[in-house]
Formats: structure tokens, sequence, C-alpha cells
């Protein structure tokens, strides 16, 4: 039995060097691009003012425009997708400028309501 | 049971306890150090607009009531907030911030050897109406940062920028 624990202590001390190795060289290497906090704040602000000034509401009666201006009025250099969707998947509306690859896009989420269901308005945003 | 298998069912529970405890410490570590690396690749620049932007924008100051002091100065006001809520701006501490000293205002916004722009603007996309322009920002700056943010003013949409620069 002798030479089965030191079988053991062999695996256990492997498993560990192999774990330290990897995680050494993990940080070692330069970390993925973490997606940009102002993006992110500035998405959130656009979905913060469209439940606001009435945007959402006036989309739910029928007239997305409102919505539609807000969204074309961010940055040029912004591309976004912006959908509002309900709990069963159903896509009340979706807008793009889709110009570039989606490379660390962020996503800002705010629940919104037409009085009687409950919708999530989703704005992914990237960089051109 | 014999002895010998609990004993291996001893060191099995212990190695894999230890094993949760060795990858969450590595997840952990991971991620605060994709988080310190994502901050300090941010220019200094970058992260003082972003961060002045968000407390204008998102905050009533502090003290909140800052915008009735007779002279705003870096000993009665600890922060500058524009917001009467969240993405609504309030006409009375923007007239308050216009009239306050430009200097203190730099000071309050921790931009010390920075100087910096404020514009409030309405239909900023088709006919840009300027309603508030402060700046303290020298134009031969080399280095300008703008952090644009999307407000209420008076019930309708502005864009607030916040250019900051040496």
């Amino acid at each position: 039995m002798r030479g089965i624990v030191a079988t053991l202590d062999a695996i256990v001390a492997l498993v560990i060097a192999v774990f330290v190795i990897g995680a050494t060289m993990q940080l070692l290497s330069k970390p993925p691009a973490r997606p940009d906090d102002y993006l992110y704040k500035y998405s959130m602000d656009v979905l913060t003012v469209a439940t606001k000034d009435g945007s959402f509401a006036q989309g739910f009666d029928g007239d997305w425009t409102r919505l539609a201006g807000l969204a074309d009025s961010m940055s040029s250099n912004v591309c976004y997708n912006l959908t509002v969707t309900n709990a069963t998947g159903y896509q009340a509306y979706n807008r793009e400028r889709d110009c570039g690859p989606h490379e660390n896009a962020v996503v800002g989420r705010r629940v919104v309501s037409d009085r009687t269901r409950v919708y999530t308005a989703e704005l992914e945003a990237w960089y051109k | 049971m014999g002895r010998g298998l609990a004993f291996v069912m001893d060191a099995g529970i212990a190695l894999m306890i230890f094993l949760v405890i060795l990858m969450s410490i590595a997840t952990l570590w991971a991620e605060t150090y994709r988080h310190v690396y994502g901050i300090g690749e941010m220019s200094p620049l970058k992260r003082r607009a972003v961060d002045v932007s968000e407390l204008l924008v998102k905050t009533g100051g502090d003290p909140i009531n800052w915008y009735e002091l007779n002279a705003v100065n870096d000993s009665n006001t600890y922060s500058l907030g524009l917001a009467r809520e969240e993405n609504v701006l309030d006409r009375l501490r923007l007239d308050k911030l216009n009239e306050t000293n430009k200097t203190v205002i730099n000071t309050i916004f921790g931009l010390a050897g920075e100087g910096f722009e404020l514009t409030v603007t309405h239909n900023w996309t088709t006919s840009p109406n300027v309603r508030y322009n402060i700046t303290t920002l020298n134009g031969s700056a080399a280095t300008v940062y703008t952090a644009e943010r999307i407000v209420l003013l008076d019930g309708e949409r502005a864009a607030l920028r916040l250019r900051v620069g040496r």
C-alpha cells in the first residue's frame, strides 16, 4: 500500500503544480478588454431618458418615432441594437445602427411597462 | 469498508474541497486583476471626465441644497450635482453653477491640474441650442477627453458634455 500512498501524493502535487502554472501563465498574459464603463453609462442614460420622457409609453401606444429619434441621437461613433421584449419573447420594438463588428459591446437593460405587461428594454452598444 | 478505502475517500474529499477553494480564489483574483487592469488602462483624464459627469447627472450634490448657499466654496460644498432626479437636470442648480467662481468649481470637481468645459445643449443633433457653457479649459490644452451624457432639462432632451483637458 505504500506505493499507492506515494502515487496519490504525487497526483495531488501534480494537480496543484499544473493549476499554479496555468494561473501564472494566465496572469502574465494581457487580460481580455473590459467592456467600457463610460459606454455602459451612456447606454443607461438613453434608457433612463426614454423612460422619463415617455418614449416607451408612446411606443406602447403604437408610435415608436420618439424612441427612434432618441436612439439616433446617440453619438455617431457608437453602434447600437435596441430591443424591447416581453417575457414570452415577443419583440415589441427593434432598431439598430449596425455599423461595425460587435467588439467589447456593453448591454444596458431597463424594465419598462405598458401598464399591463412588463418588458425588458435592452440597448447593446459598441464603438464603430 | 476497509481502512484503505476510507483513507482514499478522506483524501479524495479533502482534495476536492481544496481544489474548489483554490479555484474560487483564482476566479476572484482573475476578476480583480481584470478590473484593476481595466481601470489602470483608462487614461486619468477619461476617468475624471466620466466620474465627474456621473456625479453631475445622477446626484443633487453634497449638501443637497448647495445651490441655496450664498457663496459656494470648497469648505461648504463637497460635491456638485445638477440632478433633481436621475438624468433630470435642475435649472436652479445649473444657474447657481453658472454664477459660481470657476476656480472653485474646478477645485470641487477635483480637477486641480486640469481645466473643464461644461455645456448643456438642446437639439444637439439637429440645430444645437446651447443653454449653458461653463469653462476653465485652456484653448491650447494638448489632451482633451469628452464625456457626453443624455439628460432631460425642462422636460426636453439635452446633451451634457463635459470636456476635461490639460
